[in-house]
């Protein structure tokens, strides 16, 4: 059975079946060798990184990177994952998703995407950074957002109704909501390497683009990421 | 583990027509195919230029790949074979192919080249339709390095593409009245 509206598992099925037989290439992503002066952001995934989607399908999650001077001002995305810089969801029925990355959509807030927009990584990969000549912005934040598809937990269960506690977009939803991470770089520090640290998740049901530091409601969702730096090449 | 298994089902598939040498090679007309496999839905069209059992081919394909899952991908790849089996109802090759493929990906388009050699069996079905199987190894990368320019940053980024390394198609083939005279000549037990 297919329907227009909404996804089924039928309908999945034959789509990832689809998929499998007729994927020509994979993108993968890589980690790079910072040349002088970059900021060099590398993303390295934990135990679980890839997700089993569907019975054929396991995907790495949705990521973007953006960068905020030290007032909290948005300066630009830096990174983003299709799927998210377009809100195209293959199986979601025409669904925008907005719970995917809820902090990082609020805050880009639909400006023209500067970013580079690539496929989802499915390994570790780096992103890097050159201060535009001439700036005189030397400290600000760099933000990474992250998060898988359907990676329900009890706190956040696959039945949940619009409204309910631990809504997180349906069948076909968030599951554990995003996690954030951020680090404050300062180029006029000796300091040549910056660790991300994680400061919460964003809203399960993309209803606000705030973040939430309780961590306790979440469980694999804590895997996804082993680290994010920043490395500066003085 | 689970390349493994793909290398060993690839291996498996590689044999059989290796297995089937043994039946004299008979000579293959003209044809034309339409498959479906890890190059996305295809159309090829083979002939047979020399008296030797060697076929060449064209081969357009409209793929589909990960990015932004639309059918949105054309290939287009020249095809050597060296059929050595036909005895009226199985055939065997062994093939080679070169082409390229542009991808689209919803949020740009390149191009990567590949190479290829396969293998594949075929099985008469009726009169001058075959069902075929062909199975073999892909390759074909691309390393891009792509940049922006933010508000007061500039960014790159560097993405390996690589194609899917397992060809492997099915389809059904339409052969020449030539094959079909062949066949029904040397194999009057299998003429439809």
């Amino acid at each position: 059975m297919i329907v227009l509206k909404g996804i089924n598992w039928p309908t999945s099925a034959v789509l990832a079946a689809l998929l499998l037989l007729t994927a020509p290439l994979a993108c993968a992503s890589e980690t790079m060798q910072a040349r002088q002066g970059e900021i060099l952001v590398t993303v390295r995934g934990g135990n679980a990184w890839i997700h089993r989607y569907s019975l054929l399908t396991r995907n790495p999650p949705q990521v973007a990177l953006w960068v905020e001077r030290e007032d909290g001002s948005f300066a630009g995305t830096f990174f983003v994952t299709r799927k998210v810089a377009t809100g195209e969801w293959p199986f979601s029925g025409g669904n925008p998703r907005k719970e995917a990355l809820p902090v990082w959509k609020h805050r880009a807030n639909d400006r023209d995407l500067d970013a580079v927009t690539g496929a989802s990584p499915r390994e570790a990969f780096s992103v890097a950074l050159r201060a535009t000549q001439g700036s005189a912005e030397r400290r600000f934040y760099l933000y990474a957002e992250i998060n898988h598809s359907t990676d329900f937990n009890d706190s956040y269960p696959k039945t949940a109704k619009p409204g309910e506690p631990g809504y997180s977009g349906g069948t076909g939803g968030s599951g554990q909501p995003s996690l954030v991470f951020r680090t404050l770089i300062d180029l006029d520090s000796p300091a040549a390497n910056y660790a991300f640290e994680l400061v919460g998740h964003g809203s399960p049901d993309g209803s606000s683009g705030g973040i939430d530091a309780d961590l306790s409601s979440l469980t694999s969702a804590l895997e996804i990421v082993e680290s994010i730096t920043a490395e500066i090449a003085k | 583990m689970k390349k493994r298994a793909y290398g060993c089902a690839l291996l498996f598939i590689l044999t059989i027509p290796l297995c089937l040498n043994g039946v004299d090679a008979r000579k293959f007309g003209p044809g034309l195919e339409s498959c479906i496999g890890t190059d996305g839905v295809g159309f090829a069209a083979f002939a047979r230029p020399t008296a030797l059992p060697l076929t060449v081919g064209f081969r357009l394909s409209l793929g589909f790949e990960a990015a932004d899952y639309a059918f949105n991908d054309p290939s287009a790849a020249l095809a050597v074979r060296w059929n050595f089996l036909n005895d009226g109802k199985l055939g065997g090759w062994v093939g080679a192919e070169g082409g390229g493929a542009w991808m689209n990906t919803g949020y740009d388009s390149f191009a990567i080249p590949f190479v290829a050699l396969t293998s594949g069996i075929s099985f008469r079905v009726r009169n001058a339709f075959s069902v075929f199987l062909e199975a073999g190894l892909r390759y074909g990368t691309l390393t891009r390095e792509r940049s922006a320019r933010l508000e007061f940053l500039e960014t790159r980024y560097r993405e390996t593409v690589r194609m899917d390394p397992f060809a492997v198609r099915a389809g059904v083939r339409i052969t020449s009245e030539a094959e079909k005279t062949d066949q029904a000549m040397i194999s009057p037990f299998f003429s439809p």
